[in-house]
C-alpha cells in the first residue's frame, strides 16, 4: 500500500461524496426557478385562461318608471373612478338598455337621471360591478 | 319749409345709405377675462381707429333683424372631454346697456344656437342653460375678406332681441357672466366650464353669423347637446370604454410564428363611441385613437372593423393629425362609404411615418427620446339607425395587416377580413401561439407596454396568475408592473 496515495484516495472519495448531491440540488434548484419564472415563454397558457380586461355589463333603466317633473331626461353612467361611459338626452317613455364596456377593476358604475327642471332631484343609482356581473 | 324739406332728404339718403351700406363684421377689443365676466364696449374695436359708431351698430341690428348677434372665439384649457376639436362654454346671463339721451336701456334676453343641463359649482341640482360650443386654432373663411371673422377662429353666436333704433347710442356696454359649473362632476359639468379665458367677441353681419351657425363647430363631440331651435336626431352618446379613457392594442407581429412576447410590436389607442336616437338607436359611429409605439421591424397597416348587419349603410370621413396638429394631414380628410360592415384602414403603411429619427423604432428604446405618433378621426352617419344589439360588442375587431408577411393578425377568435392576405388564403384562422398566447391583446389605457425584447411576464410578474386563473386573480395586474423594463414615457402618446 502506498501511504502517499492514501490521502488522495480519501480526497476522491470525498468529492464523489458532494458532487452529485450538489449536482441533484442544482437540477432541482432549475426546475424549481423554471416553474416559478413568469416570463410567458416559460408559461403555456393552461385551460380556461382569459385575457380581458374589461367586462361587458348590461344596463337597463325603467326611464318612464321616474317620475320626473321636466320635459326632457337625461342619462349618466360613470365608474368609480370617474370615467363617463353613458351620457345624454334618452326617451321619456321607454326602458332603455345598452351594452357598456367597463375596466374589470371597478368596483361599481353609478347611473343618474335627471331632468332639466330645477325641482327634480336626479335619481341615482349605484351598481355592484366588481363581480362583473349583469345588471 | 325749405330747410325741413332739405334735412328731410339728407336723413333718408344717410338712412338709405346705413341700410345699403354693406355690414361687415367686426371684433372687439374687449373680451370675456378669466373669470368668466367681460363687460364689453360695443363701440371699441380691436384694430384699427377703434371706434365703433353707433351708426353701424345700429346698422348691425337691422342686418339681423332686430337682433344684435355677438360671436364667441371659445378658448378652453382641455378638462372633461374638452380638446381642441370641441370645446365649450356655458352662459349663465346676458345684459345689453344702451345709453340715448342719457336714458339707459337694458337687453337681458339671449339665445345661442345649444344647450345643456349642467350643475353650478357647489350644487348637484343640473339646470337648462345656453352653451356656446368651439374649437381651437381654426381659420374661418368667409365671403367678405375685410370681415374680422375672415381668418379668425371664431365659434358659436349669441344673439340678444333689441327693439329699439340704437343710432343715436351715446354709449353700449354688454355684459356676459359664463356659469362657474360643478366640475367635480366631470362631464358635462367639466365640458361646459370656464377655464383658460379670454373669450373674444365680434359683432357679426347676418351673412357670417349664419355662416358660423351652419358650421355647427364642436357639436358632434361635445356631450349632452341639446339643440335650441330643432331636435336632435343624436342625443345621446355610449362611450367605448368611455368618453376619456382608450384601449390599448397590441400586437406580436411574428405570425404564425410566436415572436418575444413584449407586445411592442405595434401599439395603438383607440375608443368609439356611438351616437344614438333618443329611442336608443345607433345613428353615428365616431372613433379616435393614436399610434402609441412601434417596435416592430416589419411595416403594418391598422384597421378597425365592427361587424353591423349586411343591410347597414352609411356615410362619414377619416382624418389623420400630424403631432400636436389641428389641421389634418395632406390628403385627408378621406370620404369613408360603408356598406355592411364598417372597415377602416385608419392608418397605413405605419413604418414610413411613424420612427424616431435617429433609430428605427418609436418609443420601444429604453434609451431613445419620446416619437409621438399621428392621431386620427373618424364619423360615420348611418343612412339608418341600428339597434345596439346588432352591432359587434365591444372591443371590437381592431386588426393589423403585416406588409412583410402578408398576414392580417387579429384577437383571438376574430375572422379574417382582408381577401389578399395569406392567412385568408391558407384558411389560417387560430389567431394564437401554439402556448396559447395571442398575437394581439386589449389592455387598458393605464398598462406601459415593455422596452424592446422584454418578455410581459417579467415586468408584469403577476400577469400569468391573471391570465391562468380565468381572470379572477389579480385583476390590477397591470399596476404592478418593473417599471426598468416598461415604457419611461407614460401616456406621453395622448398629445
Amino acid at each position: 500500500m502506498n501511504p502517499i496515495n492514501k490521502p488522495f484516495q480519501r480526497q476522491k472519495n470525498h468529492a464523489h461524496t458532494f458532487i452529485w448531491p450538489t449536482l441533484l440540488f442544482l437540477l432541482i434548484i432549475q426546475s424549481i426557478s423554471y416553474a416559478e419564472t413568469t416570463a410567458l415563454k416559460d408559461n403555456p397558457v393552461k385551460a380556461h385562461s382569459g385575457f380581458s380586461n374589461f367586462n361587458i355589463i348590461n344596463i337597463q333603466i325603467d326611464v318612464p318608471s321616474y317620475s320626473l317633473l321636466g320635459e326632457f331626461r337625461f342619462l349618466k353612467v360613470f365608474d368609480n373612478y370617474g370615467n363617463i361611459l353613458f351620457l345624454g338626452q334618452v326617451s321619456t317613455d321607454q326602458v332603455f338598455k345598452f351594452p357598456l364596456h367597463a375596466l374589470k377593476t371597478a368596483q361599481n358604475l353609478t347611473i343618474e337621471l335627471f331632468s332639466e327642471d330645477p325641482a327634480d332631484q336626479t335619481v341615482t343609482i349605484k351598481k355592484d360591478i366588481s363581480k362583473g356581473k349583469l345588471l | 319749409m325749405k330747410t325741413i324739406r332739405y334735412l328731410t332728404i339728407g336723413c333718408l339718403c344717410i338712412y338709405q345709405a346705413l341700410a345699403s351700406a354693406e355690414v361687415v363684421s367686426i371684433r372687439f377689443e374687449d373680451s370675456i377675462k378669466s373669470n368668466g365676466y367681460g363687460a364689453i364696449n360695443l363701440m371699441r374695436r380691436s384694430t384699427g381707429d377703434k371706434i365703433i359708431s353707433s351708426a353701424e351698430l345700429e346698422a348691425f341690428r337691422i342686418d339681423n333683424g332686430g337682433y344684435m348677434v355677438f360671436a364667441v372665439d371659445v378658448n378652453e384649457a382641455a378638462n372633461g372631454t374638452e380638446k381642441a376639436q370641441s370645446q365649450g362654454i356655458t352662459v349663465l346671463q346676458a345684459r345689453l346697456d344702451v345709453r340715448i339721451n342719457n336714458v339707459v336701456y337694458s337687453f337681458t334676453d339671449f339665445t345661442t344656437k345649444t344647450q345643456s343641463v349642467v350643475a353650478e359649482k357647489g350644487s348637484t341640482n343640473r339646470q337648462m342653460h345656453y352653451t356656446v360650443i368651439g374649437e381651437t386654432g381654426s381659420s374661418r373663411i368667409t365671403s367678405n375678406t375685410d370681415s374680422d371673422i375672415y381668418g379668425s377662429s371664431f365659434d358659436g353666436t349669441i344673439s340678444m332681441p333689441v327693439n329699439i333704433d340704437i343710432s343715436q347710442a351715446s354709449a353700449a356696454y354688454v355684459h356676459f357672466w359664463l356659469l362657474d359649473t360643478n366640475t367635480k362632476l366631470g362631464d358635462p359639468e367639466a365640458f361646459y366650464d370656464f377655464t383658460a379665458g379670454y373669450e373674444d367677441l365680434a359683432i357679426v353681419s347676418y351673412q357670417d353669423a349664419s355662416y358660423l351657425d351652419s358650421l355647427a363647430i364642436g357639436r358632434d363631440l361635445a356631450p349632452l347637446v341639446v339643440l335650441t331651435d330643432s331636435s336632435t336626431n343624436i342625443s345621446s352618446h355610449v362611450h367605448y370604454p368611455s368618453s376619456t379613457d382608450y384601449y390599448l392594442v397590441a400586437y406580436e407581429d411574428n405570425y404564425p410564428y410566436k415572436g418575444d412576447y413584449d407586445f411592442n410590436d405595434l401599439v395603438v389607442a383607440y375608443r368609439i363611441s356611438y351616437g344614438l336616437t333618443p329611442e336608443g338607436k345607433v345613428k353615428r359611429i365616431q372613433g379616435e385613437g393614436y399610434l402609441v409605439a412601434r417596435g416592430g421591424s416589419y411595416d403594418h397597416d391598422w384597421y378597425l372593423h365592427i361587424s353591423l348587419p349586411s343591410q347597414a349603410s352609411g356615410i362619414g370621413e377619416l382624418i389623420q393629425y400630424d403631432p400636436y396638429q389641428n389641421q389634418p394631414r395632406q390628403g385627408y380628410p378621406q370620404s369613408i362609404e360603408l356598406t355592411g360592415g364598417l372597415n377602416i384602414k385608419v392608418f397605413d403603411n405605419i413604418l414610413s411615418q411613424f420612427y424616431h429619427p435617429d433609430y428605427f423604432y418609436a418609443n420601444t428604446l429604453w434609451y431613445a427620446g419620446f416619437t409621438s405618433g399621428q392621431k386620427f378621426h373618424f364619423s360615420i352617419d348611418l343612412d339608418q339607425s341600428i339597434a345596439l344589439a346588432k352591432i359587434e360588442a365591444a372591443p371590437f375587431d381592431p386588426f393589423l395587416y403585416v406588409w412583410s408577411t402578408g398576414y392580417e393578425i387579429h384577437l383571438p377568435n376574430k375572422a379574417t377580413i382582408l381577401a389578399e392576405s395569406v392567412n385568408a388564403t391558407n384558411q389560417q384562422l387560430a389567431f394564437k401561439t401554439n402556448d396559447g398566447y395571442p398575437f394581439a391583446m386589449i389592455l387598458p389605457q393605464e398598462w406601459l407596454f415593455p422596452n424592446e425584447y422584454v418578455d410581459l411576464g417579467y415586468v408584469y410578474p403577476q400577469f400569468v396568475d391573471f391570465i391562468q386563473s380565468g381572470n379572477q386573480n389579480n385583476l390590477d395586474w397591470y399596476q404592478q408592473g418593473i417599471l426598468r423594463g416598461l415604457n419611461k414615457h407614460g401616456q406621453q402618446w395622448k398629445w
